[in-house]
């Protein structure tokens, strides 16, 4: 009863357009109307549950993102990806791809990739002629590669929400990522096959490759020295996760105002204020989200999920597709993190019952959650990206299907069936 | 934010203006704190070979107040994330406004009974004094973030309430804006930005 009531309750209001934590508060409440709970602990238990200094990494990487897509830092790696690969066909949209992976690696966010590169790359990919809908698809596509590419703040709160390695929560999605941004190009590069009027030739007016190599080079040196930073620092074992983000804000502040010249002092106050509200939304959205989780895990209901699932079937192929089934779900209606937080208490004790690892399921779920957040009809990174490049989002349809049919889900499927793939570097690293 | 504020009488404009600026500055500063605190940590550590003595009891605190402060301008700024699936479909204008009309409601009743939650927290809490609980180094009051929360809610349902009330003054007309949840960071944005401008379009008309 509860467990119908809740997902009943949760889907309906969410569906009229109730906002998601609005929505938990709504569960919440049917909550204290079926059990015996004292709803005056409901706020002190999510006071509790969020406090945790590791939480505010989450935070640190949206102000770090915002500062970064404002301060306009990803331009110059963008500019040193397109002199490699924009004389190539489909390469102009490879070096989107790439780039997207690169600058989620740093910002740990879809919705600051997909503003970022789709800003600075669908005005290049228009001017060469690539067709509008697919390269607008791809960017969307692209963007939530921030979730795959480490560090990712969705995998630093599973790795708290699992009692998991946050280490090896980044880890094992490197190699789903890396097919990911393979197929993506591959596909991309099918569809282009009998585009014609493409102007390569943007890339090939480049005579003196040399010094054009080594001034942008220079140029995105400081840029670079981020992912180092972050990435060097935290498997270093100089920083943790949470500082490294500390420390990647207070690095992008001089670079996007001194070096890059994308922020003033005004503006930087103005980006601080607009990354405080979006974290203002995602941390309320995490407080109401865990409140219920506590109370859905009180109430008994990942044992009730668990016998209801092995009640249809106990092949654990069968109970594989079915969880990547409701996380797709999950994932349509909400957006990555809460979905994340709901789906971690509920489904991690399922998978480990068919025998998936912890860190696996931490893949299969960055990769379910990424490709839920472009998937028609809610898909918030799709009417993001409309937004971003311009293109109306009925141009983009057709191509954001094909980039989840031929690359997300084969990738969400090779995740799912070869734990090898999500496994292999954190045992290989950290043992 | 400031554009449908403006539109009710100084003795509720005047507050809710000092609120929102109260709130912008606890969001930019705490923004900032969080992350220069990050900064030394890691300074002290290898520099100074020092550590920030319970520094994590300090910015909890911060950030609490952070989080619902900023959850609250969002209310305001119409920023909470939401899976507006019936928005795409219906298209008459009355419909639209039903349907916000509808969501608003919703809305306002659940944020109010968490609202309602958080008071009992604050007197249950109150109720302990002086064997408050508090952190282990600080000895800061649990209190203090929670107040946060309370107050956090508080304008939650504040800015819910007058979106309604907007709603339902105007009718059907104002449908169209008033569906325009917004979902992204990029949205949230555009809607910080829109109030700068209007201020200063109004303060032009006024000169």
């Amino acid at each position: 009863m509860i467990i119908t009531g809740t997902l009943l309750i949760l889907c309906l209001l969410l569906l009229i357009g109730v906002s998601v934590p609005i929505a938990f508060g709504g569960v919440l409440i049917f909550l204290a109307s079926m059990g015996d709970h004292n709803v005056t602990g409901y706020l002190p238990t999510g006071h509790w549950k969020m406090n945790s200094l590791v939480l505010l990494s989450i935070p640190l990487f949206i102000i770090a993102g915002k500062i970064m897509e404002k301060g306009r830092i990803a331009a110059p790696l963008v500019s040193l990806a397109e002199l490699f690969v924009g004389h190539l066909k489909g390469g102009l949209s490879a070096a989107a791809v790439l780039a997207s992976g690169i600058f989620g690696s740093i910002s740990g966010s879809a919705n600051a990739t997909l503003t970022c590169i789709g800003g600075i790359m669908m005005p290049h990919l228009r001017k060469a002629k690539y067709p509008e809908g697919l390269s607008a698809a791809l960017i969307v596509s692209a963007s939530p590669l921030g979730l795959l590419i480490p560090p990712s703040s969705s995998h630093i709160l599973y790795a708290w929400a699992a009692q998991q390695s946050v280490l090896k929560a980044f880890l094992s999605t490197v190699i789903p990522g890396i097919i990911l941004i393979t197929l993506l190009i591959i596909v991309n590069y099918i569809c282009l096959r009998r585009t014609k009027g493409l102007q390569l030739e943007l890339g090939q007016k480049v005579d003196n490759f040399g010094v054009i190599f080594k001034t942008r080079s220079i140029k995105a040196f400081p840029a670079f020295m981020m992912p180092l930073i972050i990435l060097g620092g935290i498997y270093g074992g100089i920083m943790t996760p949470v500082e490294a983000a500390g420390v990647a804000v207070i690095y992008a502040i001089p670079i996007g105002i001194y070096v890059y010249k994308g922020l003033t002092w005004r503006s930087f106050l103005h980006t601080m204020h607009g990354a405080g509200v979006t974290v203002g939304v995602v941390m309320v959205m995490i407080f109401m989200v865990l409140i219920v989780s506590r109370f859905l895990v009180f109430e008994d209901i990942p044992s009730i999920a668990q016998e209801l699932v092995y009640s249809v079937s106990d092949n654990p192929i069968v109970i594989l597709l079915m969880v990547n089934l409701v996380m797709i779900l999950i994932g349509m209606l909400m957006d990555d993190i809460s979905g994340l937080l709901l789906s971690t208490p509920l489904l991690l004790p399922i998978v480990t019952g068919v025998g998936m690892d912890p860190i696996h399921f931490a893949a299969v779920l960055g990769v379910n959650l990424g490709m839920a957040n472009i998937t028609p009809p809610t898909a918030p990174l799709l009417y993001l990206g409309a937004r971003v490049t311009q293109t109306p989002v009925n141009k983009m349809m057709k191509p954001t299907l094909i980039f989840i049919t031929f690359a997300w889900l084969p990738t969400l499927m090779l995740t799912t069936f070869i734990p090898e793939l999500a496994l292999f570097l954190p045992e290989l690293l950290l043992g | 934010m400031s554009d449908y504020i403006s539109k009710f009488s100084p003795g509720i404009r005047i507050p809710l203006s000092i609120i929102m600026k109260l709130m912008n500055f606890i969001i930019i500063a705490s923004g900032i704190i969080m992350s220069l605190t990050f900064f030394f940590v890691v300074i002290f550590r290898y520099g100074f070979g020092a550590d920030l003595f319970a520094y994590e009891e300090w910015l909890m605190t911060i950030a609490f107040w952070m989080f619902f402060m900023a959850s609250a301008v969002a209310t305001h700024d119409r920023a909470h994330v939401n899976a507006d699936i019936l928005g795409t479909i219906i298209h008459s204008p009355k419909l639209i406004w039903l349907r916000a009309l509808l969501v608003e409601s919703i809305e306002l009743i659940i944020v109010i009974t968490v609202t309602y939650w958080g008071f009992l927290m604050c007197q249950e809490e109150l109720s302990t004094y002086p064997n408050w609980q508090s952190t282990i180094a600080l000895k800061i009051p649990f209190m203090v973030p929670r107040v946060g929360i309370f107050i956090g809610f508080l304008m939650m349902s504040v800015y819910t309430a007058l979106h309604l009330y907007l709603l339902l003054l105007n009718g059907p007309k104002t449908a169209p804006e008033q569906q325009t949840k917004h979902q992204t960071e990029e949205q949230t944005e555009q809607r910080l930005e829109q109030p700068s401008v209007l201020q200063s379009k109004r303060q032009d008309a006024i000169k």
